[in-house]
């Protein structure tokens, strides 16, 4: 399953409308996209505006692919449940957000493994044509640096 | 003969990715008696010894002045009543006002600026600087001699920044 999200805040129709569109032209069947409080309606994806956390931890625990911006807090989040992610920025020029911290984020993520980087909406069917959807990849963002555990401690520990 | 005290420490932070990074901090707690305060009951769950200590406290945001008081008298009781060596926060607000009261009851103070803040420290990572012991970001590239420093992230082959060398610092 593919799991579009776009957060409890702000509605980012760009992203959504692009997978809505991939899936119409690939006949897939399961996609579902979390819209926002939007009035654009997906054609040919299950959707819902908001999801409850509790339904969406079952969501992410079925997902094969994390669709979603590039909020490092959400990434951070969904990295537990070791899903590849597809992470599209919103930009300041469309008043999607309020400075383009994402677009920069984006730009350093390009080289992360089981992260796919979109800068835009065009971006976005290229990207998914070319997952492997029948092998499902591990996805791990490590651990936490050893360096950064020993400095703690000996702060800690004086 | 010297007595042994096991260092009791306070480890602070909001919710969704603070908390993840918090937890993910654990290593360095080992063999400390370690008291959690964030802003959800609902995270308990996530202690791996649950025999831990756990407090709860509300989660105000940092423009509302009537939330950051109570904010401030709970996170106060919390202190007085662990009484910790040490305070170690990811962020945010609950945080900032833990190592405040921290630093000036003689706490030594920890303040990890949250892996999302990647182009600059974040608002109350600024204003933490002055109260931490200890000043972290998890971005290389932000890291300075003058501070903030950089050992490392919570997540570390999500960090990797192509041929950024990390700083070295002296004590």
């Amino acid at each position: 399953m593919i799991l579009v999200t776009v957060g409890m805040q702000v509605p980012f129709d760009r992203l959504c409308k692009a997978v809505d569109a991939w899936a119409g032209r690939n006949e897939r069947d399961d996609v579902f996209i979390q819209t926002g409080d939007t009035d654009w309606v997906p054609k040919h994806s299950k959707h819902t505006k908001m999801i409850r956390p509790d339904e969406f931890r079952g969501l992410m625990e079925q997902a094969d692919l994390l669709v979603m911006h590039v909020g490092v807090g959400s990434i951070v989040t969904a990295s537990d449940y070791g899903i590849p992610m597809l992470l599209m920025p919103r930009r300041e020029s469309l008043h999607e957000t309020r400075n383009d911290h994402q677009y920069h984020a984006a730009l350093r993520m390009r080289n992360t493994p089981g992260i796919h980087v979109a800068l835009t909406e065009d971006d976005i069917p290229e990207i998914l044509d070319r997952i492997d959807w029948k092998k499902k990849p591990e996805v791990d963002f490590g651990s936490t640096s050893p360096g950064l555990i020993k400095r703690v401690s000996d702060l800690i520990g004086d | 003969m010297k007595k042994t005290k096991i260092t009791r420490v306070l480890a602070v932070s909001s919710g969704g990715g603070h908390w993840v990074q918090l937890q993910r901090m654990r290593k360095a707690f080992e063999g400390c008696d370690v008291s959690w305060v964030t802003v959800r009951e609902g995270y308990r769950v996530d202690l791996e010894d649950q025999s831990d200590r756990f407090f709860v406290i509300p989660d105000a945001t940092r423009w509302n002045k009537v939330g950051l008081i109570i904010l401030l008298f709970r996170v106060m009781l919390v202190i007085v009543r662990v009484r910790p060596h040490a305070i170690v926060t990811t962020g945010a607000a609950p945080g900032l006002l833990a190592l405040m009261i921290g630093r000036i009851l003689g706490c030594r103070t920890c303040w990890i600026d949250s892996i999302a803040n990647m182009e600059e420290m974040s608002l109350s990572g600024k204003k933490a600087r002055r109260w931490a012991s200890l000043w972290l970001t998890q971005w290389a590239h932000l890291s300075s001699e003058e501070g903030p420093e950089y050992h490392g992230s919570v997540l570390q082959n999500f960090c990797r920044e192509d041929g950024v060398e990390p700083k070295e610092h002296s004590e």
